[in-house]
């Protein structure tokens, strides 16, 4: 019997190739698309699991308030709270800090490498699950000139030479410094959140200035693994108590000082909760992700499939008028319905499970670039794990109900009295059919809205002018030397201007500014020469700009929104500022420029002149028609004065755009998955056409001979379909008007949802349907009228 | 073997309600060969799918060896049609995609016979058929004739003890068309009861009796010497 069902299913695949291949091709799409997303949400829900003591480490964490009342969530410590804790409370097994350094130079051979660099204590080895190959997981970190690295490195830097006391020569503070590798580990999933290549003592990484008993920083990350059932809630209030016992005089002098609305306390988050907590990750963690993400995607992967799910049941249906016949003869000839359906649901299981080895190939094929548009280092070996294939067998068999259950049931109900006489009419499941290449549409339209207003609000952040020019200059990290290197840059002729900053120009430093008795909190501040202005052309409005190099110090320059800020309603220059001690004097205003993404409102800003030229940034403006050489000379110049450090350089613009990183990603992922669904939903379209033309040869046959002119016939087969996109387009529109403008809300700087927008995402929708349809209805009515009525 | 009595069938649109069949009430006993006339419309076809369970009365009573049958659920109808029923058709109504064999082999598929026994009896009644040579074509690879023979040895694979016709000859030439209602005939004399929807005055003449109906209603029977 089996083998029975499995021939007509094959012998039916093969005689309706049209059918098949988008049936085969839409499944395969968009089961791949659930099978990537099913991976990304897999590592992002599994993140961490791998520890054993896993549901007893926690990171303290802090919530507070800010002087102006506003509430803040903190991942941070400082250096001080494991170690008291520890101390104070006995529910508390251990500690550890964990803190990153960026990366450092690492000497191999004759070479530097740039290599990440991990801090933390010693009790790493014990909480977490990370296994040594070789060590004493106990004192491989108790000298600071120790170092763990991983199998890989030991790899990269010793061969298969035994890596254990060997040196390596890493930079710190800019020489060379040696450290004993004194352990070797193995390589840390990526699915972890603490991740190392080299580890060193956390003792490295703490600051010069750090006082054993300073609360008030945050620069790393603390976690404690608690004794077994050990209740968190109760850890922390005695953390609180600690906390109080220590700062309490020191907070209410805060108090005093910046408000009574300033508060802190400290919280346990569960290890496992981290990835896609909301206290974020960094100081030398895995970036975090957010959940929204995973819903996200999981809902647009969950569309597409559901799109191709309806393309099946919509040509199943549709061909169910010819497969009435075997239908009924297989019920004439003793079939039950149970038989019939069970046929049916094994027909679909072989197409799915066809659509799903294709898709695995997709799957294995776009990973790749899914990992970059994912921020993911997903593997294909992944999918050899036991969950992973569960997950799949489980979508194989969902996506064979979902796709499969319904047409079965409706097939295998035919009366064979009218599907062998002929009189079987397929009325009744046109509205099914219909409603949902509606539903198919919907999800297609509205796709396709949210690109379009996405690729213009793109275009409007990169676009918008920013306050000033940002071409052509070249953001040049530099460690020392300034002067000599503006001086020595300044020969060339296609080196236009030098000028200094103390960070890059899109990170920003802030701090609290006081003007009179009020308080502007997190005010950034940039400290420049006097060359920074003129070069970025930042127009002075009133007063006037920074005078030469050894000017004073203490004159700053302030932006509009700051005169807004400080609620000054009169002429601001000669005003006073003060940033703890020092007293500055307002000598001029600048036009409000967005000195970081539009993703953020104008702050106020401060602009300082720094006394002495010790600049960690030089900004190189170049003649842009000589890029190259003028790159050559920036780099030559640099090596000569900075040859222990490689070059980082930028290009201003690029530097800018990178800051619409996720939104460029958005942008992609939200394009890609509105290119399918349009597609998919179009080739069940098609495939519909197909056969509605097929049933209506005789009466395109019959108009024919009555008369009927060929554009009439197109448009009466076409006008048909239309209008279902048509209804979609109407459901849409407002659905993904609401959308959108809801999420243009988080920009505060955006485009106006016009209505000329809806207009060509609908008139695009249209027009790639209808030449979808257009090329059969145009077959069908240029063909033969004597044909179409002979085959009757 | 069959009696029904003032059944009913009627088929609805929204505006009209047409009577197929009115208080119609024959007899056939076991053995017979019986023809069924009457011009189009007068619910020749609708009678024999009655008779053939794929289709249930409206109103009367059906007894199908001794069992009231008209109101069995569609489960319990299909149930007593594989095991006792054999159709043949105007247009063969061979499933395309499957060979002679496979077509053949299909009611004994559906009545749970073991393969090798299915082997077995395909090939017994192809041969008796006389198409052992086409049984791995496909329906389109044979002319009409053959297609017929195709249909019957299907009917009667599974040893029936009813064979419903629905114009056996309708499709084929005078030649093939003979050469079919001899094969029904010789399966009646073997003991198979046949019942038969026909046109055609010359097939009928095959059978033992001919019902004429005409609308809905039996007119006259004729008893063939």
């Amino acid at each position: 019997m089996i083998r029975n069902y499995i021939k007509t299913a094959f012998t039916n695949m093969f005689r309706n190739k049209t059918y098949t291949l988008i049936n085969i091709f839409g499944l395969s799409v968009g089961l791949a698309c659930v099978m990537l997303i099913a991976l990304y949400i897999k590592d992002e829900v599994s993140f961490d699991r791998f520890n054993e003591n896993g549901p007893s480490i926690y990171r303290i964490v802090q919530d507070g308030q800010r002087p102006d009342g506003t509430e803040y969530k903190n991942g941070f410590t400082g250096g001080v709270e494991g170690i008291t804790f520890k101390q104070q409370i006995p529910e508390i097994k251990d500690f550890c800090r964990i803190n990153g350094g960026g990366s450092s130079l690492v000497k191999k051979g004759g070479d530097v490498i740039s290599e990440p660099i991990l801090y933390a204590d010693k009790s790493i080895f014990q909480i977490f699950s990370l296994p040594l190959i070789s060590g004493n997981p106990a004192s491989v970190l108790s000298n600071p000139d120790n170092i763990v690295i991983t199998e890989d490195i030991a790899e990269k830097y010793f061969g298969k030479e035994t890596a254990i006391g060997k040196i390596l020569q890493i930079n710190q503070d800019g020489k060379f410094v040696p450290f004993t590798v004194t352990g070797v580990a193995k390589n840390v999933p990526q699915n972890s959140t603490v991740r190392f290549k080299f580890l060193m003592s956390i003792e490295r990484s703490l600051p010069k200035q750090y006082t054993a008993m300073d609360w008030f920083s945050s620069f790393l990350n603390s976690f404690v693994y608690l004794n077994p059932k050990v209740n968190p809630k109760m850890v922390e209030k005695k953390m609180n108590a600690v906390f109080n016992r220590y700062t309490g005089k020191e907070m209410a002098d805060f108090k005093k000082k910046f408000g009574a609305k300033l508060s802190s306390s400290f919280k346990l988050e569960p290890y496992y909760n981290v990835h896609l907590g909301e206290y974020g990750t960094g100081n030398g963690l895995t970036p975090s992700n957010k959940v929204d993400y995973s819903y996200i995607l999981g809902g647009i992967a969950g569309f597409i499939l559901f799109i191709a799910c309806i393309n099946f049941i919509n040509l199943t249906l549709s061909r169910s008028l010819r497969r009435g016949k075997e239908i009924g003869i297989r019920k004439v000839n003793g079939s039950s319905r149970k038989q019939l359906i069970v046929q049916f649901m094994g027909e679909s299981f072989i197409l799915t499970l066809i659509a799903s080895v294709i898709a695995v190939f997709i799957l294995i094929t776009c990973l790749p670039e899914f990992n970059e548009l994912a921020d993911k280092q997903l593997q294909a070996s992944y999918l050899l794990n036991w969950q992973t294939a569960g997950i799949f067998t489980a979508l194989l068999i969902i996506n064979t109900f979902l796709s499969g259950f319904y047409p079965a049931i409706v097939l295998s109900g035919f009366s064979p009295v009218q599907t062998l006489y002929g009189k079987l009419k397929m009325t009744g499941n046109n509205y099914l059919s219909k409603s949902l290449v509606v539903v198919q549409f919907v999800v297609a339209v509205f796709l396709v809205i949210g690109t379009v207003v996405m690729l213009k609000q793109f275009n409007f952040l990169i676009n918008t002018d920013l306050g000033y020019k940002p071409s052509d200059i070249v953001d040049v990290q530099l460690p020392r030397n300034f002067d000599l290197f503006k001086n020595n840059l300044s020969k060339y002729p296609f080196i236009k201007s030098v000028s200094g900053q103390n960070v890059p120009f899109t990170s920003v430093y802030a701090t609290m500014f006081e003007v009179g008795d009020k308080k502007l909190t997190s005010t950034p501040y940039f400290e420049v020469d006097n060359q920074f202005l003129k070069q970025l052309n930042i127009p002075v409005i009133r007063g006037r700009a920074f005078g030469n190099m050894s000017g004073d110090t203490t004159e700053v320059l302030v932006n509009q929104s700051f005169i807004k800020a400080a609620g000054w309603n009169d002429d601001p220059i000669g005003k006073k500022i003060k940033q703890g001690k020092q007293e500055y004097t307002v000598i001029g205003v600048v036009h409000d420029f967005h000195s970081s993404s539009l993703n953020s409102k104008i702050n106020p800003l401060v602009i300082e002149q720094l006394a002495k030229p010790t600049y960690g940034e030089a900004l190189v403006k170049i003649d842009p028609a000589q890029k190259v050489k003028a790159i050559n000379a920036i780099q030559r110049e640099y090596k000569k004065l900075v040859p222990d450090y490689p070059i980082v350089y930028n290009f201003l613009t690029d530097s800018l755009a990178d800051q619409y990183d996720s939104e460029k990603k958005w942008k992609q992922i939200i394009t890609i998955s509105a290119i399918m669904s349009i597609f998919i939903s179009c080739l069940g379209l098609f495939g519909l056409a197909t056969l509605s033309i097929e049933q209506r040869v005789k009466e395109i046959g019959v108009r024919k001979v009555l008369g009927a002119s060929i554009a009439n016939i197109s448009s009466i087969l076409m006008i048909n379909f239309l209008k279902l996109v048509f209804i979609a387009i109407i459901i849409a529109s407002p659905l993904a008007w609401y959308a959108m403008n809801k999420w243009l809300q988080n920009y505060p700087y955006r485009i106006d949802m016009n209505y000329l927008i809806l207009i060509y995402a609908c008139l695009g929708s249209l027009i790639i349907a209808g030449l979808t349809i257009s090329f059969q209805s145009i077959k069908a009515a240029l063909a033969n009228p004597v044909k179409c009525l002979r085959s009757e | 073997m069959i009696k029904i009595t003032n059944l009913e069938k009627f088929y609805r649109t929204e505006e009209v309600e047409t009577i197929a069949l009115n208080k119609l009430s024959i007899e056939v006993k076991t053995g017979e060969f019986v023809a069924i006339m009457g011009p189009s419309g007068c619910g020749k076809s609708t009678l024999l799918n009655i008779l053939g369970m794929l289709d249930d009365p409206d109103e009367g009573s059906y007894v199908f060896n001794g069992i009231e049958v008209a109101h069995f659920t569609e489960r319990k109808r299909a149930d007593l049609r594989k095991h006792n029923i054999g159709f043949v058709f105007q247009s063969f109504n061979l499933i395309d995609e499957l060979t002679v064999f496979e077509n053949v082999e299909l009611p004994l598929i559906y009545t749970g016979v073991p393969s090798a026994e299915r082997v077995k009896r395909v090939e017994e009644v192809l041969d008796k058929m006389q198409i052992m040579h086409r049984r791995n074509h496909y329906p389109q690879q044979l002319s009409g004739g053959q297609q017929q023979r195709v249909a019957i040895a299907r009917a009667v694979v599974n040893k029936p003890k009813l064979i419903l016709a629905d114009e056996p000859t309708g499709n084929l030439d005078s030649s093939n068309g003979n050469d079919v209602m001899e094969l029904l005939t010789d399966l009646n004399e073997q003991g198979t009861t046949i019942i038969m929807v026909t046109h055609s005055e010359h097939d009928a003449r095959y059978s033992h009796r001919i019902i004429r109906l005409l609308d809905g209603q039996s007119v006259v029977e004729n008893i063939m010497v």
